[in-house]
């Protein structure tokens, strides 16, 4: 009912009191109707327009009290019925004058009171347990549209899994609830834990494999709310006693699980299970998505470590050279505290800027002799060549310029633009410094390796004409000859030939 | 210090009962108002620490309701917006009113608390303090 009194309540609610008004005239013998604070009849006899009952209903309205007055044959009576500090419906009566007829409605009436108010108690605690149980059904919805808008955010799997684990064990009131990921392909397990897990995580695993194991056609995940019964369960951890084991279903046949335990006030049952498992296949569409991703990344690198090294391989004096210079490409990257993607950008980068070489014919890559004029010409091409074979490759755009401009110089004389300075991106400066690094430590078609001190001395004395001095100081903090050193160790997996001695 | 004092005008009354009974069973003491005018109304005579409101309701919206308690005692009571237009309501419309915060329905009710544990321990404008409460 509204504040301002039910003259503008739906037809529902007049049905509702006309109904009540039935009653109580069969359980009480009394006609009732029922009236709007200013005395408009909403419920009632159609023959009740007694203007002094009227009059009793505005007065009992307005003063908030039960109100009568005598009349021929009887008593008239008024009841307000408030809603907080406003009459909201007004009740009227023309009660019976007879003593043994006024008795037994005494009597009569006290217990209808009583009644309502019992009724009216049983009502609050009804309401009490609606609201307890509405208040948990929040808490669930709330839960899963946080996880879906958490969802679309890029993050590591890592967090996604914690914050999982955490808004799930609020909900639940469960001791702790865990999820576990199985390693796979090379791609490391992953265990995480909110709260405190009542045994060792590494117990996880295990559990995982029991539980799985027992996973019949008829159910998809477990329930077990007396787990120190199972032997099995029992020998993994004395002190699990309810557990909810759900499924993280990833790739053919490999499952990862999310599991809530221990909960001191209920038992788990079917809404904990599934509440568990909604959270559970979000999860795993997200760390499946992440994983392909990350697949995708890795094919790529293998594909391009395999082309680039069917070019590097034609010539025994370059073989390697391509996978050297993209390792110190990274590792200079690094050392100048690069972001993680340029890393990786730049390390693609050192591993295609050769890949123009394809271009050039074999007698000209092979020559012992010096160059002349046009067959230097056509091998200083492979910088275009290069840029203009990466151009057809959408993803690697971003280092398309790396490849086309490792030959410039910062003084201009490079080429294919000569380009100066600032012009220069700073990947391609980065490659150029690692491109003449492993070309001057290594053994060539035209001359052997050059001693590492005369190395040092001759990219130092090109700082500011050929090299960046940035990058250079980042190759020296780095260490040359550690650097060597690596390529010694452990030299390219597809060259057979040892190049430094 | 005594136990803060909390408004909640809701005039859906499956809210205000959940709204309710999770602050009470906190240790606070609940006021409940159905709409806006019983809102303003008791707010003016109990005078609580702090107020969750919504924003329709019959007769006074929430907004209105605690403009008018601002103008009637000076800086306001501090409130949270709970609603289902939670998303429509800009800060332009909220301007300098005292709101902590614009909460969307359905809500966590445990995040409620929290928020109004947090609010309730942050010193006023005047530089007093409410204190934690419970």
């Amino acid at each position: 009912m509204s504040a301002t009194g039910i003259a503008s309540a739906p037809a529902v609610e007049r049905q509702a009191l006309a109904v009540l008004a039935g009653t109580i005239a069969d359980d009480l013998g009394i006609e009732v109707s029922f009236h709007d604070p200013d005395g408009a009849v909403l419920v009632g006899p159609a023959d009740r327009y007694d203007e002094s009952l009227l009059r009793l209903t505005r007065k009992a309205a307005e003063t908030g009290r039960d109100a009568a007055e005598p009349t021929d044959g009887g008593l008239l009576a008024a009841w307000p019925i408030r809603r907080r500090t406003r009459t909201v419906l007004v009740a009227a009566a023309r009660l019976p004058a007879d003593g043994a007829r006024a008795g037994r409605l005494l009597v009569a009436s006290v217990g209808e009171s009583i009644r309502a108010r019992v009724a009216l108690t049983q009502a609050h605690s009804e309401t009490h347990a609606l609201s307890a149980a509405l208040s948990q059904s929040f808490e669930e919805v709330s839960l899963l549209h946080g996880l879906g808008e958490v969802l679309c955010v890029t993050q590591p799997v890592g967090e996604l899994l914690q914050r999982a684990c955490q808004e799930l064990r609020a909900c639940l009131a469960a001791e702790a609830v865990g999820a576990y990921l199985p390693a796979v392909e090379g791609m490391p397990g992953t265990t995480v834990v909110a709260g405190t897990l009542p045994m060792a995580s590494s117990s996880l695993p295990p559990l995982v494999q029991h539980v799985n194991d027992g996973l019949g056609a008829e159910h998809s995940l477990i329930i077990n709310n007396h787990c120190q019964d199972d032997p099995d369960l029992a020998g993994l951890s004395i002190a699990i006693e309810r557990l909810v084991l759900v499924p993280l279903p990833l790739r053919e046949g490999v499952n990862g699980a999310m599991v809530a335990v221990n909960r001191r006030e209920a038992e788990f049952g079917s809404p904990d299970a599934k509440l568990v498992r909604s959270v559970a296949g979000s999860c795993a569409i997200f760390v499946e998505n992440h994983r392909l991703y990350q697949d995708l990344q890795q094919l790529m690198l293998d594909l391009v470590r395999a082309l680039v090294s069917s070019i590097d391989a034609k010539d025994p004096y370059t073989c390697g050279h391509s996978e050297r210079v993209a390792i110190t490409c990274r590792e200079v990257a690094r050392r100048m505290s690069l972001p993680d993607d340029q890393v990786e950008a730049i390390y693609l980068a050192g591993l295609l800027h050769d890949i123009g070489k394809i271009g050039t014919p074999e007698h000209i890559l092979l020559k012992t002799g010096k160059l002349d004029p046009e067959e230097r010409r056509i091998i200083n091409q492979h910088p275009v060549v290069g840029a203009r074979i990466l151009s057809g490759v959408k993803r690697l755009q971003h280092i398309r310029e790396a490849v086309l401009y490792h030959h410039e110089r910062l003084d201009g004389s490079g080429y294919p633009e000569s380009l100066r300075g600032d012009g220069i991106p700073t990947f391609a400066r980065i490659v150029g410094l690692a491109d003449a690094f492993d070309a001057m430590t290594s053994n060539r078609p035209y001359r052997p390796m050059l001693p590492l001190e005369y190395v040092v001395r001759e990219i130092e004395r090109n700082v500011g004409r050929q090299f960046d001095v940035q990058v250079v100081d980042a190759l020296f903090a780095i260490g040359p000859a550690r650097l060597i050193q690596q390529f010694v160790d452990r030299p390219s997996s597809v060259c057979a030939e040892l190049i430094h001695p | 210090m005594s136990t803060p004092k909390i408004l909640v005008a809701d005039d859906e009354a499956p809210i205000a009962n959940v709204v309710a009974m999770k602050l009470r069973n906190a240790g606070f003491e609940v006021i409940v108002a159905m709409d806006g005018q019983e809102a303003y109304e008791r707010a003016v005579a109990e005078r609580p620490d702090f107020i969750i409101t919504d924003l329709q309701m019959p007769g006074m919206n929430g907004l209105e309701m605690c403009t008018r308690l601002m103008a009637e005692m000076g800086g306001g009571v501090p409130a949270i917006l709970l609603t289902a237009k939670g998303f429509e309501v800009d800060s332009s419309a909220i301007g300098n009113l005292p709101i902590r915060r614009v909460m969307t329905k359905p809500f966590s009710p445990r995040e409620l608390l929290a928020l109004v544990r947090e609010s309730l321990s942050e010193p006023q404008a005047d530089g007093s303090n409410t204190g934690g409460g419970p």
